[in-house]
Formats: structure tokens, C-alpha cells, sequence
């Protein structure tokens, strides 16, 4: 864009803002006659500008110091009713809030509205409602939904006095309303509902409202919810953040409604998302009976307290019998609420916040069953019960911590897996019993302590990443569970675990060596939980490349294995199972399928998790086939019986299923059917987005698959989308630097190489590369592929020197006897051919394509293209004996496994053409080279390619004398393709 | 290191009015002072949370105010020049920190800028430094003083008040500037970085 451009582009900008929203397109429109590229460009800047944030931060520190000079000299200032507060003019009141005034008032720039601003009137320090305001005014602003008002801006006025804008909504208290329209208990239950799902929305980001009263949830004449002061309570509490130094008592100073208020904010204590279910609880009540659970003589605030720390609430149902609604008599709704609407509210309302519903959802989820005439869950409440439900309670909390507490939640279960086991060789049920209860209450304390961390009303200022709440879950376990060591050593090894799967393997290998240091310590050698220690530092030293060591770890292991259980133990074949994975790394194939075999050979219950373990057994020894010895086949069969097995036990919707058809997918792409591969693809997809809705890293894994396959079949548009959406996902999903969100970044990377858009490609590679080596680390083989790919990048580029260098690197990393080792010893003799070193690329060929040949069925695309390869060398050497058989056989391969149209079988075609008119069949010779120019042009053939194929066209005609053809050919003409 | 005496600061920012090369120098000198200060802040805080690599520009650059200028009297313009080689001088900080650790062999923390209360990615997302330099760049390139306001604003945390007055321009154009370099930046940098 040229500068007037630009500076046209802005002027327009400048001027559609200072228009309401709705003019705005039509202006625009209006103010680029004839330049549908200045409209585009104007409106696609446009489409970018949201309602401005507030300018709060900016300029804070001013505000800060002045505030607090001011604050420190005069104290609080009197209060008057400004006529303006920042940029906004006051309207007039619209009344007076436990926190202070609440005016109407309306902004007028950049755009115009009317706003509900507030003012805080309390003592409150105002350099410490500013800092507080920061640190929240961004998350409050991400809380988008419908049912929120949004927080707009914040600050301290001219007298340091606290102020802040939130969405204008016209409305009245959801109990009035409810009142007002005498509305039967389903629609003030359905009303309820909506609450439910604008507070479950703001939990999923972190965001508890501390303060939910009627008198902030407000009902829109057109029957929509509305809640008013999301987070503010926690911006305007007095006391500082960290409970350690806070004093223990500031009742006086509190800011709640009491009324609503959890026995935790009575009792000073943090607050999680469960207080918020506490006052739901509180409001559900009310609508239901028209009263509060505490009825207090007198208005005493410390008796009402007392209440809620101490009584029991009345179930509603008896409570019932204040205002009833119009049609309805008392005793009409005494029976309406008995059961399970009293359960349902109690339960809300218990003391201990972990004996509530464990999230919003859930109580809304119990509301929904009532309405649907279905059992309720409020009434189970066993520890094994609530222990699953409290982690379940944590889980949409952030995404990143999301699927490390989907991890944890396999802490409780895996526990409860092996309290079964220990049960059987418990000597009496009591003692039996008595341990269970003591583990399942530690496990569960535990895990709810982590998370007590990483709700936002404890942590300080910034939202805790997954890692950090795994630091703290180690330090904590090192020093409260130093007592119980066998416990200890359970939490450090699921700790472990859980850091190998965010790829923290450094931190995962600590604590693992810990944990297994203690049960050598507490149990000897042959242990169960010693071979399972020594499994997952095994399976580690796997994943990081470390063979010689997860040999001899894995190794030790299954020696022991067979000690620790009977020999034809389940948990005996797991040991061979991960032995046999890591031989399947070494490319030890024939070990690898002796083991699995064997594992196979174990009798298993041909039920239940027998059959199921003997799947997965099948599946990966599919995997070891196909990979070791390229019986697709085989492999083909094995997974098949492998999907019906799983889908037998599991149903068509599960994540093993999905993983299963991933596997069949990968097998056929292999094999070179793309086009099965594909619709495996594009069925795991399917499975996975019906089992986890929207974004969600194994949905991103497929939507990747799929668009590799398309990409391998050549049909780049319609990879595309399924590459953005993947990228997206994982980017939204994992954070940017991710392992998984490098692959994605490759595979679109690859795409818009396929595409020509080898700058775009190019960066991406280069950015991939860095986020695998942020994450996995240098000498991984991702980064390996990445420098195989970005090598194959710049030769495409015409930089061979440069490409061959970084193909170089990549060879040297990689492992012998790959089928990867011959695709970028073929991409190194291309870079080499083209810097005139054809000795040694013609060498490289030959390589690898007897390599491939020994490897690959004999018409895999694969082998296609490195004949194709090895043929253009020849021709261009004047070999065209030798050209003529391999391009023959490329094309004949390439035909049949490309996608009709495919450059590379044109490109074929062209270098025939080059032998025929070698041999003097001028006539075929003309034929297949304008066949061949034609195909690599419309079939999006690489830069390098088209010009080649056209500058043999080219020499063609000069060569048998007709020049005005070569001229026109070589002035970029494209030849109509001529009747074969 | 222990920061520089607070009145080399000051000093320094009363001889930046200082005309000719005396002030060009004062500049530079304040220029050198800031970066450093603000690089030990950073080093610091990014020792102390290896594995959050969040970093509050305007954060930094208050603080780095605080220890540097502290509560001696400065008039408000100096104020918010200092302000404005803070602006710079962090994002050059932030900047050299993220191309050392992409060059280091082994990925230790990648600093990633919260571009407080700039939506300028995805809402939520931290934009990663480079990116967000880079792109600043190209920006320049069509606007330099509407990326000037950007740097002043993002990396300093100024005001539109003294984001005027660093530039001499009025708080209307620093508005306009704002708003255009957000829509610019957003479309840049909320693509999937394949442009």
C-alpha cells in the first residue's frame, strides 16, 4: 500500500468512527466510489474495531500518586454529585447500592451511550481500588455474554473516589419480577436456569461473583437476565488479597449483602466458585418461597451470621407460606417444592463449600432434570461421589489448567482402581474400609487444595498456569505428605506424569525419581508400585529420546513385573506393552512385535477390560506391522477387529473409537489411499466433535489429519480450512508456544507451500521450529522434521544453497533406516542437483528409493516421485536411456494414486517429452512437453518446476528451428494442449 | 547492580531541554540508564517466574519510574518524556530478551507481552513480543507517528494526555491514531500469522 493509500485508508476510518456503528457501512460504501479495494481494505480494518476498551490503565500511575497524595492530605472527599466523571456526564440517579450511588450517565465519545456508572463511596483506599481495578479490569472485560452486563470503564474521580461504568440495563430484581408477574414455579425455575448459565459462564473463565443478590440480577421487560457486578466485589474488598495477613475479622467493613453472603465470607475465608452456588442457593430459595433461609429476629447482622454459620435452613417447602404464587395455594406449593426442590436447594445451601454442588452446572443440571420429570443427583453423596464432582467442579475453570485437572481427575480414579486391589488382599472389610475412607479423603483434600490455589480469589494478580499449579501441588506434597510416604509417592509420580504430558520433562523426571526412590525405600525391588515408577521413568526416557536408558528402565521393569504379580497379570503384559512402544521408537520392529505378541499370548478374560487390553495390544501391534515389516493388510485387519471390539464395549462415540479410526486413517495414508484415509479422517472427527463439542485438542489433532491427507492427495483448498481451524484451535486451546500448535503451524506451513505462498510458508516453518524447540527441545526430532521441511522449502524457493545446509542438519539428526531419511536425502539431492553436484544427488536418489522400494508397496506415490526425481536428473544429464523406464513408471504410479491433474504427473510428462525428442520422436516429443507445461501450470506445480518444464518447451522449438514458437513459449504463453 | 543515584535521572532530565547536542546526549544517556534499569527489572521478575512469562510492560516501566525518578519533583512534562524513553526503552528490552531466547538452544521463557487493556490479539492472548515488534514495524512504515502512539501506550502505559504531549500533538489525534493502529494491528496480528 502506497502512502496516499494509507493515508486515504485512515481517513476514511476516522471518519466512519465518528459515526454511530449502523451508518457506518453505508458511509464507507459512500466514501470509496469505484475503489472496491479501498472499500475492502476500510471495512476489513473496520471489522476489527470493537467497542473501545476503557483507557483506565493508561496513565494509572498519574492518577495512582494523585489519588493517593490527595487521599493521604484530605481523606475521602465529601460527596457531591459531579456533573461529569471522565468521559461521562451524569444523567441523574438511578439509586443507591449497598456500595454506594448508581447514576445513569452517558458517554459520548468515541461513541455514544448511556452507561450505569457507580460510585463507591466507602472507605476504601483508593490507590488500592485502582490497582485491584487493573489487575481485573482486563478479565471482567473478556466476560462476553449475554446474560452479563459488561464492565466498561473504571477510575478514581477528581477526588480520588472510586468510580466505575458498567452495561446500562433496563430492569427489575429477579424477585420482584418473579412477584410482580406471580410467575408459576417452572418459569421462575426457568428463569433461574438462565442466572445459572451467565454465572457458569463467567466460573469457566475464572470469575467468581462473590455478590449475588436479587437486587444484581435484573430481568429486561422482554424476560432476559441480566447480572450486574461481575468481580466487583473483589475489586472493592478492603482486606489485601493474601489471607495470611489479613485480619480476621472485617465484618464492619464488608461490602456484602450478608443476607446472601456463604458461611465462608462470614467466616473470612476464601471464596471459590462454590460461594456463588451458596447464594444461588440463597436467591433459588427465596424465588421458590418468598423467603430466606434464616429467618432472624431483629436485623442484628451478628445473629443473621450466627445463622448462617450454625443453623439449618428450613426446607423451602415448609417455609412456603408467606406470598404464594396467584393460582396457587400454599399447600399446593408445599408439595410442589417437598423433594427435590428442597433437596436441590439445601444441597446449594450446605455449610462445608465441598458438600455443595461441586459447580453451577451441576445445580443447573439438577434444576433441568427436575423440570424433566427426571431424577435428581442431589441425593448421592458419598465420598466417592463428591471427590470426582469436586474435581469435576474445577474442570472448565482455565483452559490451560483444564486438561491438567482432566489428568488429576485420574489421580482419584487410578486411586480408586488400586484401593480396589488392596481391598482384596485387605485382611477384614473394616480395615478395608477404614483405609479407603483415609486415602479417598486425602486424595480428595489434596486435589482440592491445588485448585483452591488457582481459583482467582486467591491467586494474586495473575492467573496460574497449569505448571505453576503443579510446582505448588510438588512443594506441598514434599512437606504435608512427608508423614505418609506411600501416599507421597503416589502424588509425585501422577505429578510427574502429568508434567511429561505438558512436556515439562525436566520437571517430570525429578519427581518421578523421587517417587521411585521412595517405594524402592518403603517396598524393596519387586513391588507393584516400584514397576510402576520404574514404568513411567521409562516411558519418559522413551519420550525424550533417551533409548539406552528407557531400554534398561523398561527392561528392569518387566523382570520385575513378573515378580511383583503372577505372571499372566494384566499388569505383566502392560510391562511388555510400553517395552514393546519403545522398540517400535528404536525401529526394532522385530522385538516389538515378539513382545506384543507375547502380551497377546497372556490369557485374558475374553470380556469386560480383558478383551478391551488385548484391543489396544492389536491396535499398536497393527501399528508395529504396517510400520516394521509394511503389512497394511495385516494391519488393516488387526485394527478393524480392534474398532469392533472397542465399539462392542464402548459405543460409537468414544475417545478410543476416534483413536482407533485415526489409526486406520494413518494406516491407509501410508499405504497411499489417501482417499480412505480421508474418510477414516473425517470419521474420528465426527466421533470427537460429538464428544467434545467445541474446541478441544484431539478435535484440533483430527481437523490436522484430515487436512494433511488432503494435502497428500493433492486438494490443498480443500485441506485449508481443516489447517486454519486446527491452528486456531490449538492456538486458542493450548496458548501459542506449544508443541501441538508448532505441528499445526508445519502442516499449514506445508499448505501454503502447496499453495505457493512460500514467503507465508516459510515463516511458519521458521516459527514452528522455534515453538518445538521452546517446547520439546533442540535436539527432538520434531525440530529435526522442521529443518527437514524448511530445507525442502528453500530449495523450493530457488536458496539451494542454503537449503541443502539446513537438509544436511536434518540428515545427520535423523535416525538410519527411516522412510523419513529418504524423503530428505531426496530433497538434498534435488537442492544438490540444481548447484550442478549431480554425482552425489544421482547417489542420493538411488538411495532412496531403493530404500523406499524395500519398504513401501511398489506403488506408493512416494516411489513415483523419487522416479520422477531420478528421471529429471537423467534428463537433464542427456540420460535419456536411463530417464526413459523410471519417468514411464512414475507416471503410470503417480496417475493412479494422485488426484486427476496432479503437477507432478505433468511434470513427468515433460521430461518424456525431453527423452522423445532425445530419441527423435518429435511429434509424441511436442506433445508431452505442451501436455506437460500445460499440467504443472493449471495443476499449481512449484515455481522451479514451471519454469523448468517451460524452458525445455522452449529449447524443444529452438532446437528443431521454430523459433516464433520458442519466442511465444518463452514469452509465457501456455500451449493449448494439443490432441493426444 | 544497584540502580543509578535518582539524581543522575533527574539531572539528566533537565539537561535533555538543554538545546543541541548536550540534550541529544542527555537523551541517549537517559536512554542507556532506563533500558538497563528496566532489563534488571525484567531479569529479575523473569528469574523469579520461570515458567510465567507474563511480563506487565507498564508495570515495569512504573516501576522502574519509581526507583529511578522516585517522589522527587519533576515537572510533568518531564515526566512523561521520561515516560516516553521508558516506552521505548522497554520495548527494546522486551524485544532483546525474546531474540536471545529464541536464539538460546533451549527455550527457558519466551516473553510474552500482556498487552494490558489492548486487545490487539484475540481477547485473552498474549502476543508474542517479536510479533508484536514486528508488526509495529511494518506499521511504521505506513504510520509512524500512530505507532509511536502505540509504543507510548503499550509499552510506557501513557496517558492520552502524554502520549500528546511526548508527541505535541492534540489528545483528539492521539484518539484518532489509537484507534486506526489498533484495527491495523488486530487484523495483523489476529490472523494465523500465515500473511
Amino acid at each position: 500500500m502506497s502512502d496516499g493509500r494509507y493515508a486515504r485508508v485512515k481517513e476514511i476510518l476516522l471518519a466512519a468512527l465518528e459515526r454511530p456503528a449502523s451508518a457506518r457501512a453505508a458511509f464507507v460504501a459512500a466514501a470509496c466510489p469505484g475503489d472496491p479495494a479501498l472499500q475492502a481494505e476500510v471495512e476489513s480494518l473496520l471489522a476489527r474495531e470493537e467497542t473501545p476498551a476503557s483507557a483506565v490503565r493508561s496513565g494509572a500511575l498519574a492518577r495512582e500518586i494523585g489519588g493517593a497524595l490527595r487521599a493521604a492530605l484530605e481523606g475521602p472527599g465529601p460527596p457531591t454529585t459531579p456533573e461529569r466523571i471522565g468521559r461521562y456526564r451524569i444523567l441523574g440517579p438511578l439509586g443507591e447500592g449497598g456500595m454506594g450511588e448508581v447514576f445513569r450517565a452517558e458517554q459520548s465519545e468515541p461513541i455514544h451511550r448511556v452507561v450505569a456508572l457507580k460510585l463507591v463511596r466507602r472507605g476504601l483506599d483508593s490507590r488500592e481500588f485502582i490497582r485491584r481495578f487493573e489487575a481485573e479490569r482486563q478479565i471482567l472485560a473478556r466476560l462476553e455474554h449475554p446474560g452479563i452486563a459488561r464492565l466498561i470503564d473504571g477510575g478514581l474521580t477528581e477526588d480520588g473516589v472510586p468510580w466505575f461504568t458498567m452495561e446500562f440495563v433496563d430492569g427489575v430484581p429477579i424477585d420482584r419480577y418473579c412477584k410482580d408477574r406471580a410467575l408459576p414455579v417452572p418459569e421462575r425455575l426457568r428463569l433461574f436456569r438462565s442466572v445459572c448459565g451467565a454465572v457458569q459462564f463467567a466460573h469457566r473463565n475464572l470469575i467468581v461473583h462473590r455478590d449475588l443478590k436479587p437486587g444484581n440480577i435484573l430481568v429486561t421487560p422482554d424476560g432476559s437476565v441480566k447480572l450486574l457486578d461481575f468481580g466487583i466485589a473483589k475489586v472493592l474488598d478492603p482486606a489485601p488479597d493474601d489471607v495470611a495477613v489479613a485480619p480476621m475479622t472485617r465484618t464492619d467493613s464488608r461490602l456484602l449483602t450478608p443476607a446472601y453472603a456463604a458461611p465462608e465470607q462470614v467466616r473470612n475465608e476464601p471464596v471459590t466458585t462454590a460461594t456463588d452456588v451458596y447464594s444461588l442457593g440463597v436467591i433459588l430459595y427465596e424465588l421458590l418461597c418468598g423467603r430466606r433461609p434464616y429467618t432472624v429476629s431483629g436485623a442484628s447482622t451478628h445473629d443473621l451470621e450466627e445463622a448462617i454459620l450454625t443453623a439449618q435452613p428450613t426446607p423451602p417447602s415448609a417455609a412456603a407460606d408467606v406470598v404464594p404464587p396467584r393460582g396457587i395455594d400454599a399447600a399446593r406449593l408445599r408439595r410442589q417444592l417437598a423433594g427435590d426442590l428442597d433437596t436441590i436447594c439445601l444441597k446449594a445451601l450446605r455449610k462445608e463449600p465441598e458438600r455443595r454442588y461441586a459447580s453451577v452446572d451441576q445445580l443447573d443440571d439438577d434444576l433441568r432434570r427436575y423440570l424433566e420429570g427426571r431424577p435428581v443427583l442431589a441425593r448421592r453423596d458419598t465420598v466417592g461421589y463428591r471427590t470426582a464432582k469436586f474435581v469435576r467442579r474445577h474442570r472448565g475453570a482455565v483452559i490451560a489448567t483444564a486438561a491438567v485437572i482432566v489428568v488429576l481427575a485420574g489421580v482419584i480414579s487410578t486411586y480408586t482402581v488400586r484401593l480396589r486391589e488392596e481391598r482384596d488382599r485387605a485382611r477384614s472389610a473394616a480395615a478395608q474400609a477404614e483405609l479407603e475412607a483415609r486415602k479417598a479423603n486425602e486424595v480428595a483434600a489434596f486435589v482440592g487444595g491445588l485448585f483452591e490455589a488457582s481459583d482467582p480469589t486467591v491467586a494474586r494478580g495473575v492467573d496460574l498456569t497449569a505448571g505453576e499449579i503443579l510446582t505448588r501441588g510438588a512443594r506441598r506434597v514434599r512437606t504435608e505428605l512427608a508423614t505418609q510416604p506411600e501416599i507421597q509417592a503416589a502424588m509425585l509420580q501422577r505429578i510427574g506424569d502429568i508434567y511429561v504430558s505438558l512436556n515439562r520433562y525436566d520437571d517430570a523426571a525429578g519427581l518421578l525419581d523421587e517417587a521411585l526412590a521412595i517405594r524402592r525405600r518403603l517396598h524393596g525391588e519387586a513391588h507393584p508400585d516400584v514397576v510402576l515408577s520404574l514404568r513411567s521413568r521409562g516411558v519418559l526416557y522413551d519420550e525424550t529420546g533417551d533409548y539406552p536408558a528407557a531400554e534398561s528402565t523398561l527392561t528392569r521393569a518387566l523382570e520385575l513385573s513378573r515378580r511383583a504379580w503372577r505372571p499372566t497379570h494384566p499388569e505383566v503384559a502392560e510391562s511388555m506393552h510400553v517395552l514393546a512402544m519403545l522398540h517400535m521408537h528404536q525401529a526394532r520392529y522385530a522385538d516389538a512385535e515378539r513382545l506384543l505378541r507375547e502380551a497377546l499370548a497372556i490369557p485374558q478374560p475374553p470380556t469386560g477390560p480383558g478383551e478391551m487390553a488385548a484391543a489396544t495390544l492389536r491396535a499398536d501391534l497393527a501399528v508395529v506391522l504396517r510400520d516394521g515389516s509394511n503389512q497394511y493388510r495385516t494391519a488393516d485387519t488387526m485394527l478393524t477387529q480392534a474398532l469392533t471390539i472397542r465399539r462392542r464395549h464402548l459405543g460409537n462415540i468414544h475417545p478410543d473409537v476416534s483413536a482407533n479410526l485415526i489409526d486406520l486413517g494413518v494406516n491407509a495414508y501410508w499405504e497411499g489411499r489417501y482417499d480412505v484415509a480421508v474418510s477414516r479422517y473425517r470419521e474420528a472427527l465426527e466421533v470427537d466433535r460429538r464428544l467434545y463439542g467445541g474446541d478441544h485438542s484431539t478435535v484440533a489433532a483430527d481437523l490436522l489429519a484430515l487436512g494433511q491427507a488432503l494435502v497428500s492427495m493433492g486438494d490443498p483448498v480443500a485441506a485449508e480450512p481443516y489447517l486454519r481451524e486446527s491452528l486456531a484451535m490449538r492456538r486458542r486451546v493450548l496458548g501459542p508456544i506449544h508443541r501441538d500448535v508448532a505441528t499445526s503451524e508445519n502442516d499449514l506451513a506445508s499448505l501454503l507451500q502447496a499453495r505457493g505462498d512460500l514467503d507465508g510458508a516459510e515463516r511458519l516453518y521458521r516459527l514452528s521450529i522455534e515453538h518445538y524447540r521452546l517446547t520439546v527441545g533442540e535436539d527432538h526430532r520434531f525440530v529435526t522434521n522442521g529443518y527437514g521441511n524448511l530445507g525442502n522449502l528453500l530449495f523450493v524457493k530457488g536458496k539451494a544453497r542454503e537449503a541443502a545446509a539446513v537438509l544436511r542438519e536434518a540428515i545427520r539428526r535423523t535416525a538410519a533406516d527411516t522412510l523419513m531419511l529418504a524423503r530428505r536425502m531426496q530433497n538434498l539431492a534435488l537442492a544438490l542437483g540444481t548447484l550442478g553436484q549431480y554425482t552425489e544427488a544421482e547417489t542420493l536418489f538411488v538411495r532412496a528409493l531403493r530404500y523406499q522400494r524395500d519398504r513401501l508397496p511398489a506403488d506408493n506415490p512416494l516411489i513415483g516421485t523419487t522416479l520422477l526425481n531420478l528421471g529429471n536428473l537423467y534428463v537433464d544429464r542427456g540420460r535419456a536411456r536411463e530417464a526413459e523406464p523410471r519417468l514411464l513408471e512414475a507416471v503410470e504410479i503417480l496417475r493412479r494414486k494422485l488426484r486427476p491433474g496432479h503437477w507432478q504427473v505433468a511434470s513427468s510428462l515433460s521430461a518424456l517429452g525431453v527423452c522423445r525428442a532425445a530419441f527423435g520422436r518429435t511429434v509424441e516429443a511436442e506433445s508431452l512437453l505442451i501436455r506437460g507445461l500445460a499440467g504443472v501450470v493449471s495443476g499449481g506445480g512449484p515455481a522451479y518446476v514451471k519454469t523448468r518444464e517451460r524452458a525445455r518447451l522452449v529449447r524443444f522449438y529452438a532446437g528443431i528451428g521454430r523459433r516464433a514458437d520458442a519466442d511465444r513459449i518463452a514469452a509465457g504463453g501456455v500451449p493449448s494442449i494439443p490432441n493426444p | 547492580m544497584p540502580p543509578p543515584p535518582r539524581s543522575d535521572v533527574t539531572q539528566l532530565l533537565l539537561e535533555r531541554n538543554a538545546r543541541g547536542a548536550g540534550g541529544a546526549e542527555a537523551s541517549r544517556q537517559l536512554f542507556e540508564l532506563v533500558y538497563e534499569e528496566l532489563r534488571r527489572l525484567a531479569g529479575a521478575l523473569m528469574r523469579r517466574e520461570r515458567s510465567a512469562h507474563t511480563l506487565q510492560p507498564t508495570a515495569l516501566v512504573h516501576e522502574a519510574f519509581l526507583r529511578l525518578v522516585g517522589a522527587t519533583q519533576i515537572d510533568w512534562q518531564d515526566r512523561a518524556h521520561f515516560m516516553g524513553i521508558s516506552a521505548r526503552a522497554m520495548r527494546q528490552v522486551l524485544v532483546d530478551h525474546a531474540r536471545r531466547h529464541a536464539a538460546a538452544k533451549r527455550g527457558g521463557g519466551l516473553a510474552h507481552v500482556t498487552l494490558t487493556g489492548v486487545e490487539v490479539a484475540a481477547p485473552g492472548d498474549a502476543v508474542e513480543v517479536l510479533e508484536l515488534h514486528e508488526a509495529l514495524e511494518r506499521f511504521a512504515a505506513l504510520d509512524g507517528r500512530a505507532a509511536r502512539v502505540v509504543e507510548l501506550r503499550v509499552f510506557g502505559g501513557l496517558s492520552v494526555q502524554e502520549t500528546a504531549q511526548v508527541l505535541e500533538v492534540s489528545p483528539r489525534t492521539v484518539d484518532g491514531d489509537w484507534a486506526v493502529a489498533r484495527m491495523w494491528l488486530t487484523r495483523e496480528l489476529g490472523s494465523e500469522g500465515a500473511s
